[in-house]
């Protein structure tokens, strides 16, 4: 045997058993802190998303025994604003838990209703955003990192994903290899799951005047900052049970809406293509809902009219309505009539019926418009319920 | 498999431990096992497909060998070169094919989505799907059967080491194309070596920087401006062209670091396939520098069975351009790809027409100049290297866009000094900065040996120092992973 009298060839296992136990240091709780960037509470946010899972478990039962029910919004964070207490306006026997999280996606929704079913807490409804953006290959990045767990992947991943034309027609569990693959990285690599940056470790040092949670302005290290924000956070998932209304609004100059809208749009929607995996994901939701006999309401996010005008396009570079928008219609209906579920679709960049057009950016409405927009969606869905 | 994954680690750590643990006589076996597996792993039936091409190349080789005449021999030969071509066109060129007749006729039936329409109604399949590592396996194949023709091997085939050689997996995918001669004697006995180890280790990191850190980033701000060029500003669609130079670049010869890291670690030597592109001072240089196994292939199964050079000037020009043309067909079925080719052709001729013009005693002043001058020559040397990475990044719009609308806005937005329709732009200093470290690795390239300069007993710390630095880079800057560019080939 070569390794014995060549014992040269076991270097490259000891080197790469060596790189491995480094990159763990990544994971030690200090480290981690240090490096994770002080502004990124991405991370803390999907985090809170598991505390709001076991506030839900807790509460269910006797809620029920109150004649409660709960609903479920799943969306990104446009979808993160949903006030549960106005929400009782239109459905005044539920409150709503809102799963939404930063850049999340059709696989996340699937994943929270997945957990949330096999726990027997059946919601009332489900309020689900989807748009072209929601359905891309990108969108899933973030969970991959944040989220899942492993045997939610390694059951929901399709080892021989045939290879179609139409990424419409994909069925299957849910995952292509490769994103199982990335979710494997990033939970073995620690300085891939959380990359070292010495200007954020730098930053993360200093000391700045910052609002605590307890609503006074300290001195603090940014770092600490970051930690202390959990406790906030925790404390808006109690009182509105994952939801974080807000009356936060910063005007962008045009000029800058306009540069925002075109980076965004190139980004995004220039010859765009819908990822398999959310396709398969979101062909298993609606089948899920229907089999439950759980009513859905599907709206499409209100974005700024500037970044609209490129979904609007029908040209070679953008053509959202045929790559995306048709195609997505149409498995709805197909859907639809198949499982003859109660589904709703409400599209608002199409119905021009909002008042309100207060954007912090291409994506997101401000949390002032977020009363009329709830007005929209739930007047006529909550008919529909009772 | 991509080799920046998980999978394909493990697969590795198993078919390294194996393989180094097996007597010498059985290790071929296994190699030739877990490469089907790594094709398999993309897709079982085209794994099949492929198995059966190598098998139906073999069977010719083997009629080849028993055949008693010439002629009979050239039969096989060109059954053999046939049956690859068909292959090839059939599962690259045909939707090309259609697309010229549709735009020749007008017709409806030449249609793509028609024909698939049709062939989606007969059997089922939505689309014909480009079979993985074609275009270089049926170069592969083409060059042993014609080398094989022409006398340049002399053994009879053996059929353990002829499927080896083709479907050997840290080269299948993105190439280097390899000759017989490259390849088939190392495996007569592969065995340990220390030197090898330690090249391939230190080639395996350094293509995981160049793939995943330079590459994989220069994608990220130059998409958008490939997406829309009317939109960006004339300095977005300059740094979109130099930024698709990095990634091309750093993509290719990473990837190619990568197979020849993984092929030293299991003992195997796969040739360069770059040498400093980028320093090339001409086009003509620029192809001895620049994805060499493939230049060289079409020299040798080509340009020379053309005539080459060998029937006058005009021909000469002619065979040049033929070539590489082809060459860019190989590269992908679109004229954009064709055109690119063409132009590099073109390129090639003028040079050689610009060369062959008679001396004069002015440029023998000139040329007495410059050799007394090292300056000047310097000067002339840094010019040429201008105007070759110029040429290249013309180059670069045809080969990147996907169509032609797109390669001339393009071309209009940089040479018109606009701001773009919406007056868009990216983040420019990050590409000036990329291109930078790229020329860095180009002039990596010409000391490929420099780490066997350290000292044996710090060889290993100074590749250690750069796995680690290579760790915290690959998480700091890799993005959600690119595929590579070359595996559309």
């Amino acid at each position: 045997m070569d390794f014995i009298k060549n014992n040269f060839l076991l270097i490259p296992l000891f080197f790469l058993l060596m790189i491995f136990a480094v990159d763990k240091i990544a994971f030690i709780p200090k480290v981690k802190n240090s490096i994770m960037y002080w502004k990124k509470i991405e991370p803390l946010l999907y985090e809170s998303r598991e505390k709001l899972f076991v506030q839900l478990q807790r509460d269910y039962d006797s809620k029920r025994s109150q004649n409660q029910k709960s609903g479920l919004i799943l969306g990104t964070s446009r979808s993160g604003e949903f006030d549960t207490d106005y929400i009782k306006k239109y459905m005044p026997d539920t409150y709503t838990y809102n799963f939404s999280a930063p850049f999340g996606s059709v696989a996340y929704y699937y994943y929270w209703l997945d957990r949330i079913l096999e726990k027997n807490m059946k919601p009332a409804y489900v309020l689900l955003e989807i748009d072209a953006v929601v359905m891309s290959a990108q969108a899933i990045n973030y969970q991959l990192s944040y989220s899942f767990d492993m045997g939610f992947v390694i059951t929901h991943t399709d080892i021989n994903r045939p290879r179609l034309k139409n990424p419409w027609k994909q069925t299957g569990k849910g995952f292509s290899v490769a994103d199982a693959d990335k979710y494997y990285l990033k939970q073995l690599f620690g300085f891939y799951k959380y990359p070292l940056k010495l200007g954020n470790i730098r930053e993360n040092q200093e000391k700045k005047f910052m609002p605590s949670p307890d609503g006074r302005i300290r001195e603090i290290r940014l770092g600490e900052w970051r930690e202390n924000a959990m406790p906030f956070i925790d404390q808006v998932n109690e009182k509105k049970l994952g939801g974080i209304p807000n009356f936060f609004f910063v005007k962008l100059s045009s000029e800058d809406m306009k540069k925002d809208a075109v980076n965004t749009a190139s980004r995004n929607l220039a010859h765009y293509r819908a990822a398999p995996t959310q396709v398969v994901f979101l062909k298993n939701i609606l089948n899920r809902l229907a089999h439950e006999n759980i009513p859905v309401l599907i709206y499409v996010p209100y974005v700024n009219p500037i970044y609209y005008k490129f979904e609007k396009r029908t040209d070679k570079v953008y053509d959202i309505n045929k790559r995306f928008r048709q195609p997505f219609l149409a498995l709805l209906k197909e859907l639809h009539k198949k499982n003859k579920m109660k589904m709703q679709i409400i599209d608002l960049n199409r119905t021009k019926k909002m008042e309100c057009r207060k954007f912090t950016d291409s994506y997101h409405l401000s949390g002032q418009c977020f009363p009329e927009l709830t007005d929209h969606l739930f007047t006529e869905f909550s008919k529909q319920l009772n | 498999m991509l080799f920046t994954t998980i999978l394909f680690l493990v697969f590795f750590l198993l078919v390294y431990l194996v393989f180094w643990s097996l007597p010498k006589d059985k290790r071929l076996i296994w190699i030739l096992i877990t490469s089907i597996i790594f094709y398999a792993a993309w897709s079982i039936p085209f794994a099949f497909h492929f198995v059966g091409m190598v098998t139906l190349n073999y069977f010719f080789l083997r009629r080849m060998h028993l055949a008693r005449t010439r002629s009979q021999k050239t039969i096989y030969m060109r059954l053999a070169v046939i049956s690859n071509l068909i292959n090839l066109f059939f599962f690259k060129y045909f939707y090309l094919f259609l697309r010229a007749l549709h735009d020749i006729s007008g017709l409806e039936i030449f249609g793509k989505d028609y024909f698939n329409n049709y062939l989606s109604q007969t059997t089922g399949y939505d689309y014909i799907l480009l079979p993985l590592a074609i275009s270089f396996y049926t170069f592969q194949l083409i060059a042993y059967i014609v080398d094989y023709y022409r006398g340049n091997i002399e053994k009879a085939p053996d059929a353990l080491r002829f499927f080896v050689f083709i479907l050997f997996f840290p080269q299948l995918i993105a190439g280097p194309i390899m000759r017989h001669s490259d390849f088939m004697t190392q495996l007569l006995s592969v065995t340990p070596d220390e030197k090898k180890t330690q090249k391939g280790m230190y080639l395996i990191l350094l293509g995981l920087i160049k793939k995943v850190v330079i590459a994989d980033n220069a994608i990220v701000p130059i998409t958008s401006v490939f997406a829309d060029p009317s939109s960006f500003d004339t300095i977005s669609n300059v740094a979109a062209i130099l930024g698709f130079s990095v990634q091309v670049y750093c993509d290719f010869s990473g990837y190619t670091d990568m197979a020849r890291g993984l092929g030293f670690l299991l003992g195997l030597k796969l040739p360069r396939n770059f040498i400093a592109p980028y320093l090339a001072t001409s086009c003509r240089d620029l192809w001895t520098r620049w994805h060499i196994t493939l230049s060289t292939w079409l020299r040798d199964y080509i340009y020379i069975p053309l005539g080459g050079s060998r029937r006058g000037q005009v021909m000469t020009y002619l065979n040049l351009t033929i070539t590489f043309t082809l060459g860019g067909l190989w590269h992908g079925a679109n004229y954009t790809y064709i055109l690119w080719g063409f132009m590099h052709g073109i390129a090639l001729a003028i040079e050689r027409l610009i060369w062959s013009v008679p001396s004069t005693s002015s440029l023998d002043r000139l040329k007495d100049f410059l050799g007394r001058h090292n300056l000047a020559a310097g000067g002339f040397k840094y010019a040429g290297i201008v105007y070759t990475y110029l040429i290249f990044l013309a180059g670069v719009v045809f080969f990147r866009n996907q169509d032609m609308d797109h390669v001339w806005e393009m071309f209009g937005q940089v040479f018109r000094f606009t701001n773009g329709t919406e007056a868009a732009s990216i983040h420019n200093n990050l590409v000036f900065g990329l291109v930078a470290i790229t020329f860095f690795f180009n002039w990596l390239q010409t000391k490929p040996d420099w780490i066997f300069l350290i000292p044996d007993r710090l060889r290993y710390i100074c590749i250690a120092v750069i796995g680690v630095l290579t760790m915290l880079l690959l998480g700091r800057y890799s993005p959600s992973g690119a595929e590579y560019i070359y595996f559309q080939f």
